[in-house]
């Protein structure tokens, strides 16, 4: 069998295995709308999705505005899109964190922040959702991934690394304009997210059952320790203390999103082997499935509404961003 | 495919991420074979096939292809050697 009738056998297997799925899966259009179309914007990312605080806007990632990354603000009723600020076309924003995005929006909706890079380090801008304008919060890091404002507008959280080690969890506090870390020590924390009050920083790590340095045995080696192993955990944000919520550190889990009253939490996990959204009761631990999804999803955010609206990310072929109202 | 290879050779096989990424390609009916091994789809694609030779074949067919390519220096050759009708 030469190279080309290798070829064939080979993607006809591979559609053999994998189109049964079709029948015991959903596409992410039969549970959720469509906000995107990189068809018809002739444009390939798609990202980030971040519901504004009263539900009316989407924030969110985008290459449409001719191939450059910038950053957009949909109005979900009308689904009139603009580009709010563009990266790659001033020194001072160079490039936005599109490949480990987030956008978090304000307790007022009025500005956006979002991780990108300048001056060869990863900052944090925050963006005026209206005017474009930005500001530059710059904690020299080397990498910053996950943001997220607190709910009072004090503070932000993010996972940033300074030099290739691993990422821990800091604060930022707006007014005071200083730097703290909220987690410190060898494990990887990445994600953050807050509960509505503002009482608790959710994150994801692969710290298992080491909470604390404390926990660690004195012949600890991070070497042999299982770097992929992926659970919940969240921090107080007043004095770091952690507590861990799930214990399957096997199953990949992706992002978190808090429910409105706090007591539900929203997050990707790929149980079945395709990342998909669940939601766990957080004094009972019981968790359930919300999606049943074909393709792999994100969870991006939940409204602070009544009901509650979740962003979601579709990974399918390219991303396209929908929301859905599942709860 | 030398991409799919490492990525392939350091999962130890298809990882949840590159199942997902392959399942959208098949379903979206955009996957024709060999020629779309290029850019990132050369480490998805690529970690795909190796570990569907080795589900189909046992992981030894993987270093057969190898030792026909290092002794033929043609990869048509090699895959003619390694997977004979």
């Amino acid at each position: 069998m030469n190279v080309k009738d290798m070829s064939e056998r080979w993607a006809k297997e591979e559609k053999k295995y994998y189109f049964p799925d079709v029948g015991k899966y959903e596409y992410v259009e039969d549970y959720a709308k469509r906000l995107t179309n990189h068809q018809k914007d002739d444009n390939f990312y798609n990202t980030s999705p971040a519901v504004s605080p009263n539900g009316e806007l989407v924030a969110y990632i985008s290459d449409k505005g001719g191939g450059t990354f910038g950053v957009w603000v949909m109005n979900l009723k009308t689904k009139e899109s603009r580009e709010v600020v563009s990266s790659g076309r001033s020194t001072d924003f160079e490039e936005l964190n599109f490949l480990t995005p987030g956008i978090s929006w304000n307790p007022k909706g009025t500005k956006l922040a979002v991780g990108g890079k300048a001056a060869g380090q990863d900052v944090i801008y925050i963006v005026d959702a209206v005017s474009g304008d930005y500001e530059r919060i710059v904690p020299k890091m080397q990498t910053i991934g996950g943001v997220a404002w607190s709910p009072d507008g004090r503070k932000i959280a993010f996972d940033a690394d300074t030099g290739g080690k691993h990422t821990d969890i800091y604060l930022y506090d707006v007014f005071k304009k200083t730097t703290s870390k909220l987690t410190n020590d060898i494990f990887t924390d990445r994600s953050p997210v807050w509960s509505p009050d503002g009482t608790y920083v959710y994150f994801i790590s692969d710290r298992k059952q080491y909470l604390s340095v404390r926990d660690l045995p004195s012949d600890f080696d991070i070497a042999k320790h299982d770097v992929d192993a992926r659970d919940i955990y969240r921090a107080q944000a007043a004095t770091g203390e952690i507590e861990r919520i799930t214990t399957d550190p096997d199953v990949g889990k992706y992002s978190i999103a808090i429910a409105p009253k706090g007591n539900t939490m929203l997050y990707v996990a790929d149980y079945n082997g395709i990342s998909n959204l669940w939601k766990m009761d957080l004094e009972s631990k019981n968790r359930a499935p919300l999606t049943n999804s074909l393709h792999e999803v994100s969870p991006k955010s939940v409204t602070h509404t009544q009901r509650s609206l979740v962003s979601l990310q579709s990974h399918q072929n390219p991303n396209h961003i929908a929301t859905a109202t599942l709860m | 495919m030398n991409e799919g290879f490492a990525e392939y050779s350091s999962a130890g096989g298809l990882d949840v991420k590159t199942d997902m990424f392959m399942r959208d390609v098949a379903v979206s009916e955009y996957l024709r074979g060999f020629d779309q091994l290029q850019g990132y789809f050369a480490y998805r694609g690529g970690q795909a096939f190796w570990s569907w030779v080795e589900k189909t074949y046992g992981q030894a067919k993987i270093g057969v292809v190898f030792n026909a390519l290092r002794m033929t220096r043609d990869i048509d050759q090699a895959f003619m050697s390694a997977f004979k009708a």
